[in-house]
C-alpha cells in the first residue's frame, strides 16, 4: 500500500502536512508564494487523480459504487452511476480542497470545515464501519510530491539552506521517539471556550 | 466575551507507557509562557484573517451571514465620514468597517497552561454627516458578543490551527531535549 506521510484524518479536517524545509532542504519562509504554488499544484494533482478514479500513489479506487449509495436520495438527485469512480457527487468535497496553512516550514493542504466529515468517511470507511465506502482519494506519496516539486527545481535551488537549529543536535532515534510520542498522544490540546 | 482555556488531554494512551523523558519535556513546554504566547499570536492572527475572509470558524468555515441591503448602504454612506479599514469593502460581510473590533482582539497568558483571548478597549461610535457621533461608544467585548448573537459567530479555533499548535509544541519539546543533551 502506497504511503502518504503526514496524513491527518479527523472528522473536521482531512489534510496532509508537508515539512517543506525537511523535504526540499531549503528555507521557504522567504518565498511563501512558492509554497502556495506547490500547494495549489497538489490540489490540482489530487483533483485530476481522483477524477481518473485513482487514489494515493495512483492506486485504483474501489469500484463500482455500492448499491446502497446509488439508491440514496442524493445519488439519485445527481444521477450518479455505478462507474466511473471520480469522488464527485455535487463536487463540493473535491472543490473544498485547498492550501489551508503554511507556517514558513510546513505546508498543509486539505479539507477543513463542512466537507471534511465527508472526506473523512471516504478515507476511513467511516472509521471501518462502512468498508465499502473506503476510497483513499486524498494524500500524496513522496514520489508524487517529488513530481510536483521537480517543476520548481530552479526556484528551489535558488533558495538558501535552512540555518541549523538546536534541534539538529538530536539523533535520528530521538527524533523518531518524539514523532512516536506525538503520534501516540492523540488529540492532546483542547482549547476550551469558557464563555 | 470570549475566553479560551488551554487544556492538555491524553486520549489514546496511558501516560505510563509514554517515553518519560519526552513526557517531562512536554509538560515543561505546555506550562511555559513563551509557548502560550506563540499559541496566542497564532490564534489571534488566524481568527482575524479568517473573519476578514468572511468565514465563520464556529460554523465550520461556512460564509458569515450576508449583510442586509440597508446595512450595506448605511456603511457606504458612513464611509464618507469615518476612517475605514483597508479591509472594508462594499457588501463584504467580514466584520470590518473601521476595523476597531478585530484590531482589539488580543490574548493574555493567565498562568501555566491558561490562555485567554479577549477584546480590549472600547469601540468608538461611528461619526455621522454632521460630524457628531451616532450613539454611544461600546466595549469591544460587548460588541463581539452582540455580533455573535446576531448570527455571525466568529471566535474559535480552525482545525488547521490545531495542527499548527501541535507543531509549535513539538518544536519546543525538541529544543528542550536538545538542550538537555547538550548539558548532560
Amino acid at each position: 500500500m502506497a504511503e502518504a506521510k503526514g496524513l491527518v484524518l479527523e472528522t473536521d479536517i482531512v489534510a496532509q502536512e508537508f515539512n517543506l524545509e525537511e523535504i526540499l532542504g531549503v528555507d521557504l519562509s522567504k518565498d511563501e508564494a512558492l509554497a502556495a504554488e506547490i500547494g495549489n499544484d497538489i490540489v490540482d494533482y489530487i483533483t485530476k487523480r481522483s477524477a481518473a478514479g485513482r487514489g494515493i500513489g495512483g492506486s485504483k479506487l474501489r469500484s463500482p459504487y455500492s448499491k446502497e449509495y446509488l439508491n440514496s436520495e442524493e445519488a439519485k438527485i445527481y444521477g450518479k452511476k455505478p462507474a466511473p469512480i471520480n469522488m464527485r457527487l455535487s463536487g463540493d468535497m473535491i472543490s473544498s480542497m485547498d492550501v489551508i496553512d503554511f507556517d514558513g516550514t510546513t505546508l498543509v493542504v486539505g479539507i477543513e470545515g463542512e466537507e471534511a466529515a465527508k472526506a473523512h468517511g471516504h478515507m476511513t470507511g467511516k472509521n471501518g464501519t462502512v468498508p465499502n465506502m473506503k476510497r483513499e482519494f486524498f494524500g500524496l506519496t513522496s514520489s508524487e510530491l517529488k513530481k510536483i516539486t521537480d517543476n520548481y527545481s530552479d526556484r528551489i535551488s535558488a533558495l538558501e539552506s535552512p540555518s541549523p537549529t538546536i534541534g539538529d543536535l538530536l539523533s535520528e532515534k530521538d527524533n523518531a521517539s518524539i514523532n512516536d510520542f506525538f503520534n501516540n498522544i492523540g488529540d492532546i490540546f483542547k482549547l476550551k471556550e469558557l464563555k | 466575551m470570549a475566553e479560551f482555556e488551554f487544556k492538555v488531554k491524553f486520549n489514546q494512551q496511558d501516560i505510563k507507557s509514554l517515553n518519560q523523558e519526552i513526557l517531562t519535556a512536554f509538560k515543561k513546554v505546555i506550562a511555559s509562557n513563551a509557548v502560550l504566547r506563540d499559541i496566542g499570536e497564532v490564534l489571534v492572527l488566524d481568527i482575524v484573517d479568517t473573519t476578514k475572509n468572511e468565514k465563520s470558524i464556529p460554523n465550520k468555515l461556512a460564509n458569515l451571514k450576508l449583510l442586509k441591503e440597508a446595512w450595506i448602504n448605511r456603511k457606504d454612506r458612513l464611509s464618507k465620514y469615518n476612517k475605514t479599514s483597508p479591509d472594508y469593502e462594499h457588501g463584504k460581510s467580514n466584520l470590518t468597517f473601521t476595523g476597531q473590533l478585530l484590531n482589539s482582539l488580543t490574548y493574555i497568558v493567565e498562568g501555566p497552561g491558561k490562555l485567554k483571548l479577549m477584546f480590549k478597549g472600547n469601540h468608538s461610535a461611528y461619526i455621522g454627516a454632521n460630524g457628531k457621533k451616532i450613539g454611544k461608544d461600546i466595549s469591544n467585548d460587548k460588541l463581539a458578543g452582540y455580533v455573535a448573537e446576531s448570527g455571525r459567530p466568529f471566535m474559535g479555533i480552525r482545525p488547521a490551527m490545531r495542527l499548527r499548535i501541535n507543531r509549535i509544541v513539538k518544536s519546543y519539546v525538541i529544543r528542550v531535549l536538545a538542550v538537555a543533551r547538550l548539558t548532560k
